[in-house]
């Protein structure tokens, strides 16, 4: 039977610019109830020196952060899984850098995630739809500085999912953190514990978990807790946990954000029709946190 | 020089004289280190007032949450007394609109200013109810606290929808943003911690008289991490300056009677003309980034 495994995947310690050393940062996690976590220092490999005992399944990352040479572009990939460390390629142009780097996080065994697009409006799905590879695309990062919700003439970090995958290329969203502080908490510091992905895999091991999130199996939350959640090419239905007197409202959507329908209450559901080329569902709920859903692809054949 | 100044602070906080988990000067240090210059400590049904002045500390302004419950069922009624003399017992009634126009009553008497709490807690009561209650100066648009609805659901007014359905009526009552904190030592966004929504006030001096003043009539704005530098409204228009942060972009929506959207406008000095028929007028801004701010509305007199 396989289990759900909740975690971040997007985390800084000392080790680059967070302000707490791996050890302090693991502790948090753990003392809040993960299951993995992925150290993401800036082109730095983190790697505990001791197991904290009882802690989190620690999976080797590393936030490749390269910048276009002619300008301040940043362009962050997150690589999960990696062996070794991967030096940043800094190219020139914006479709090529990520791509170099999703390819060198590749090499180095590892599963790309392209981290926050809005973050100083770097780039947006016109980009994206050009680059091969990258399994993973930030659809929430808990910083306070990088630009979820866009803006009159920009996209929202979901807008570029989606133009992403109504493109037709598969790619999978994903919350994190993006934690840099850890020991004052207020709405403008980079804390942890808004975002997190909960994954569905056979067992708590780096393989298992990496492989499961670069098929897409899990879901990302801010806050929303599933309890079965089943997707095929016909159908996809979730189990929403109750939290307090929360009410939950379900949609499902595909290209360009269309919405197919929309859903009350905890057990919402979806029948494919064939012609959606995609489907996703995200749950809102009363308190405001959300959870997203992976795509089902269509193959329009039915 | 400006004959006022501007004032941030917490008007919804609670401490270990009622179920927070920090004791008052703990509580009180925290905004102190976080730059708030008052603060309303409002225990359930107990007015906390500190031992000790906390040197250097935000000016505290009395307060109390005042916690009664329908008697006949689960529905809380929590209004907070802001600036209130002595201690105001919950009454405990059979009807909701009954019970907030009692409890609002008595924190009047003692001296207070009453600020209906998360309607949308227990999903309690909506504007149906507030727009039948006389007298009470403030409700909460937004509340730190995790576990308050404040989005609504199908079938349920947001607290947004709830501010513009009791303004819709012609009742004059400003939004406010707090914290709802009770937790000081553990944080994570599923507990209530402090530093999530705020009101500045503009006030002649830093004076419990004048914040509380100031907050009775609408002379403040209330944010989740927006911060206004100035704030013009007249029967005739409202501008707003944003102050710049980061890359951010922001925009702000203008909107009357029914939530209804009279103006939309980007970048950091949105302003708007008014019409005369809008019914009244209020401003939202969102960042980029999720932060927002809500200034209070103008009430449009029409022909």
């Amino acid at each position: 039977m396989p289990n759900w495994y909740k975690g971040n995947i997007h985390t800084h310690t000392t080790k680059s610019d967070g302000d707490a050393d791996p050890e302090v940062v693991v502790n948090w996690f753990m003392e809040h109830g993960y299951d993995f976590l992925v150290l993401s220092d800036h082109n730095h490999r983190t790697i505990l020196d001791h197991e904290v005992e009882g802690g989190p399944l620690m999976i080797p990352g590393e936030e490749v952060s390269a910048r276009i040479q002619t300008g301040s572009i940043p362009i962050h990939v997150n690589a999960i899984g990696i062996t070794r460390v991967v030096e940043p390629f800094h190219g020139d142009e914006i479709v090529e850098t990520i791509q170099r780097n999703v390819n060198a996080i590749l090499d180095a065994g590892g599963i790309a995630s392209i981290n926050h697009p809005n973050y100083q409006w770097a780039f947006d799905h016109t980009h994206l739809r050009q680059v091969d590879g990258a399994s993973l695309i930030e659809v929430y990062n808990g910083s306070p500085v990088t630009n979820n919700e866009g803006g009159p003439g920009k996209f929202t970090a979901e807008e570029i999912w989606d133009g992403v995958l109504t493109a037709g290329k598969p790619i999978f969203g994903v919350a994190s953190d993006d934690s840099h502080n850890y020991f004052d908490f207020a709405h403008d510091k980079l804390n942890p514990g808004r975002g997190w992905v909960v994954v569905e895999a056979e067992e708590l091991s780096i393989d298992a978990i990496v492989n499961r999130l670069a098929e897409g199996r899990f879901y990302s939350s801010t806050g929303v807790t599933l309890t079965d959640l089943e997707a095929n090419d016909e159908r996809i239905s979730l189990s929403i946990e109750q939290y307090a007197t929360c009410l939950y409202k379900t949609v499902f959507s595909g290209p360009e954000g269309r919405v197919f329908a929309e859903c009350e209450g905890l057990e919402p559901a979806y029948d494919i029709n064939g012609d959606e080329e995609y489907v996703r569902a995200t749950v809102y709920s009363s308190l405001g946190v959300k959870a997203w859903t992976q795509p089902v692809f269509v193959s329009g054949e039915q | 020089m400006p004959d006022y100044e501007w004032f941030k602070g917490n008007l919804h906080t609670h401490t270990t004289e009622s179920d927070g988990d920090a004791d008052p000067e703990f509580v009180v240090n925290w905004f102190m280190e976080h730059g708030y210059d008052f603060l309303v400590l409002s225990d359930h049904n107990h007015r906390t007032i500190l031992e000790h002045e906390v040197e250097g500390g935000p000016l505290m302004i009395p307060g109390e949450e005042v916690s009664a419950r329908i008697e006949m069922g689960q529905i809380p009624i929590h209004i907070n007394g802001i600036g209130i003399s002595r201690v105001v017992e919950p009454i405990h009634g059979d009807d909701i609109v009954g019970t907030i126009q009692a409890n609002v009553d008595a924190i009047h008497e003692a001296n207070g200013i009453a600020q209906l709490n998360h309607p949308n807690f227990h999903w309690a009561f909506d504007h149906t109810h507030i727009t039948q209650v006389r007298g009470a100066e403030l409700m909460e648009v937004y509340n730190g606290h995790p576990g308050v609805n404040l989005y609504g659901a199908p079938g349920k007014p947001s607290t947004e929808e709830i501010w513009d359905g009791v303004l819709s009526a012609g009742r004059v009552i400003f939004g406010t943003a707090t914290d709802d904190s009770h937790r000081y030592y553990d944080y994570h966004p599923g507990m209530s911690n402090p530093g999530r929504g705020w009101v500045v006030v503009r006030a002649p001096e830093r004076t419990a008289d004048a914040i509380v003043d100031g907050l009775a009539t609408g002379e403040f704005y209330s944010s989740t991490g927006i911060v206004l530098t100035e704030l013009e409204q007249s029967e005739e228009s409202v501008s707003l300056e944003i102050k710049e942060e980061s890359d951010f972009i922001f925009t702000t929506t203008f909107s009357g009677r029914d939530g209804k959207v009279l103006a939309e406008e980007t970048g950091p000095w949105p302003s708007y003309s008014i019409r005369g028929d809008e019914g009244y007028v209020r401003a939202t801004v969102r960042s980029s980034s999720g932060g927002k701010a809500w200034t209070q509305p103008v009430f449009v007199k029409g022909d």
